[in-house]
């Protein structure tokens, strides 16, 4: 917690004009000039966006898989693929959804083969395109296959399959048996670790900066370019964000900690 | 978090590197017998960008034995460039770390600007090389970068020119100035962008030129006035034809290496480059195909020079100065200059040279299929100064992207 603790403090001085080799004095303009610009919201807001639609996308999918396959998702011959996604680095992935998706390639190529675009221009957007579409994918097929191997370890180590067979002797529907035997039981142990998940796609940069656009920007891609701008003056206003997110992190945090079935 | 980790990283390298037995010497007061004895055994690290094979194989296959054979030097090659270097430093610096990471870093104008305004670098160092009396300080593109004099705080190392890189076989006659652009723009939607980077903005300056009709307009100290007039019509004809440019003008790609790639996949016509020689380089790399070409526009292209600088906080000046000499020496330089090696530009006066090197560069061999520096030469734009790059960078996020 320590070095958190320290560079919180640092970013904190660092934006208002406390710290750095151009520091200048006590100043709230840098903190000013980021709310009242409304792109601090927008870039939080994005984030959170794209956090949103990646784990709830994700997560359902895994979880029909996971009660589908009654937990024994992992027993089958076939099942290894899921570890694919999780040993390739995320930028990898990112490139290789860049040059499966954009105009130039492999389906647009596919696409003018078979004569539905004359040109790459003709290709709708799936990358660097207004819904973050490109980004999705990729988080998408990360954290899939992470929540369909964590989920059904879940469902075999918390006896699920059991429950769920007692539900339906004692006359449960469908509906209901997913209502209120799977969906409590596995939501209540996940959720920090979904949490956690959550925080990490909302913190992500190598896949926004490739696959994403230059408005709206993603956290850290805002935040590294606002630390890199050639105008050093505006150094304070990139920590000013990398506090804000800290706070956020933080404040998250104990807020899994507090929680029942938390983080422990 | 991640900036914790770097704080961490720092402390312990710096206190590692003051643990080590190099002296804090002042090679400035030495003379060049005494700082080759000096150096002998000694680490020097460098920070340069290496995001191209045949540079890092100048570097790797040719520089470092021959620091290793000569002096005794080991390189250490370390990955970064601009910003990376002025964090790092920056860093350092208010970590109050008196023995950086980085001894020396490839630079340019606006890392020579931000690490100048830190105080970051050392010097005056240049006129102490003896290889440095062949450089073309009479030369304006090389003796101020940025109109900022260098005044030996950097050593000119190449010098290039910026182009427009395009596949003749899809673009037969491409645009000279911007009406031609506007009109290429309407007829072909789609096919053309600008990084938002340091070569996107260094194209809007060549544009700035044309809208203004003259550099001679952006020589000299910043002017409000002319920025504002010609900027301000700038982000109109970007703003009326971004719809046009690619993705509809809604997001730019973020560096040159995307765009190299969306050119290569066919989705963009043109692509860009602050190396005049980079067409040469990456057909022999097989990344163009052999039907790209390179040209300046009518209103011209920036001419600047790449540098490298010596850190206040380097561990090893002396020995950072003693690489720079051999970078700067005539063998390096003819090797370096050479389109199938790396085909950087030099920074000598070759008229200066002893006779055999003045040859060996006059047949020196040509380059294929990127246009010659003499007729490039003559639309050949110098840098403005730091205040234009800074308000080019803000204004186009603020009244383009954000727009």
């Amino acid at each position: 917690m320590l070095p958190l603790a320290a560079g919180a403090v640092y970013a904190l001085l660092y934006s208002v004009g406390l710290a750095g080799s151009l520091a200048r004095g006590f100043t709230l303009r840098y903190w000013e000039s980021l709310v009242c610009r409304g792109t601090l919201w927008q870039t939080f807001a994005y984030s959170a966006y794209i956090m949103g639609v990646s784990i709830l996308l994700s997560y359902l999918s895994a979880l029909a898989l996971v009660i589908s396959a009654r937990g024994r998702l992992m027993q089958r011959k076939w099942s290894r693929i899921f570890y694919l996604p999780l040993a390739v680095p995320a930028l990898v992935l990112a490139f290789f959804a860049f040059r499966f998706l954009s105009g130039g390639g492999w389906l647009a190529s596919l696409d003018f083969r078979l004569g539905f675009i004359t040109s790459p221009q003709d290709f709708p957007e799936l990358v660097n395109d207004p819904y973050g579409l490109g980004i999705i994918f990729v988080h998408f097929l990360l954290a899939f296959a992470f929540f369909s191997i964590y989920l059904d370890r879940v469902y075999a180590n918390e006896h699920i399959e059991e429950q769920v067979q007692s539900a339906k002797i004692l006359g449960a529907g469908s509906w209901q048996r997913l209502r209120r035997v799977i969906g409590p039981m596995i939501l209540r142990k996940t959720w920090p670790a979904v949490s956690l998940y959550a925080l990490f796609v909302f913190g992500s940069y190598e896949v926004p900066l490739l696959l994403g656009r230059s408005t709206p920007e993603m956290l850290s891609v805002r935040i590294v370019r606002m630390l890199s701008k050639f105008n050093l003056e505006d150094r304070p206003e990139g920590f000013a964000i990398v506090f804000a997110y800290m706070v956020l992190t933080v404040l998250l945090v104990i807020a899994l900690r507090k929680s029942k079935g938390g983080l422990r | 978090m991640g900036l914790a980790a770097l704080f961490i990283i720092i402390f312990f390298l710096g206190s590692c590197r003051q643990s080590g037995k190099e002296k804090a010497l002042d090679p400035l007061q030495m003379s060049w017998e005494e700082v080759l004895k000096e150096v002998q055994g000694s680490t020097v690290h460098f920070m340069m960008w290496q995001g191209d094979p045949f540079i890092n194989r100048y570097m790797n296959e040719y520089v470092k034995p021959k620091l290793d054979s000569l002096y005794g030097i080991k390189l250490v090659l370390l990955e970064g460039q601009g910003n990376r270097i002025v964090s790092q430093v920056m860093t350092e610096k208010e970590a109050g770390i008196r023995r950086g990471g980085i001894d020396m870093g490839w630079i340019n104008g606006e890392t020579f600007y931000q690490l100048r305004q830190i105080d970051g670098l050392f010097g005056p160092f240049v006129e102490k090389l003896p290889n440095s009396r062949y450089i073309d300080f009479d030369n304006p593109f090389i003796a101020f970068d940025f109109q900022q004099a260098v005044e030996g705080y950097e050593c000119p190392w190449g010098n290039v020119q910026q182009v427009i890189i395009y596949d003749s076989l899809r673009v037969p006659d491409p645009p000279g100035n911007l009406n031609a652009l506007t009109d290429y723009l309407k007829a072909h939607p789609g096919t053309f962008t600008l990084p938002n980077d340091f070569t996107g903005m260094t194209l809007l300056k060549a544009f700035l030129v044309e809208l203004a009709g003259s550099p001679d307009t952006f020589y000299g100290p910043f002017r409000e006035e002319s920025y504002l007039k010609y900027s301000n019509k700038l982000w109109d004809w970007i703003n009326a034809n971004k719809k046009y440019f690619w993705h509809g003008g809604a997001t730019f790609p973020d560096a040159v290496a995307p765009m190299h790639q969306l050119f290569i996949n066919g989705e963009l016509n043109f692509s860009m480059s602050n190396n005049d020689a980079e067409v040469d380089n990456k057909i022999l790399q097989g990344l163009f195909p052999e039907s790209t070409r390179a040209y300046v526009p009518d209103h011209g292209s920036i001419q600047n020079s790449h540098y490298m600088g010596i850190m206040t906080n380097g561990a090893n000046k002396a020995g950072a100065m003693v690489v720079a000499n051999f970078l700067i020496s005539p063998q390096a330089q003819w090797r370096k200059a050479d389109p199938a090696v790396w085909g950087d530009g030099t920074v000598l006066a070759t008229e200066k040279l002893p006779l055999e090197w003045q040859k060996k560069f006059s047949e020196m061999p040509h380059r294929k299929y990127s246009p010659t520096r003499e007729e490039i030469g003559k639309k050949a734009i110098r840098e403005f100064d730091a205040e234009y790059m800074i308000r080019l960078y803000q204004d186009f996020r603020k009244k383009v992207i954000e727009k």
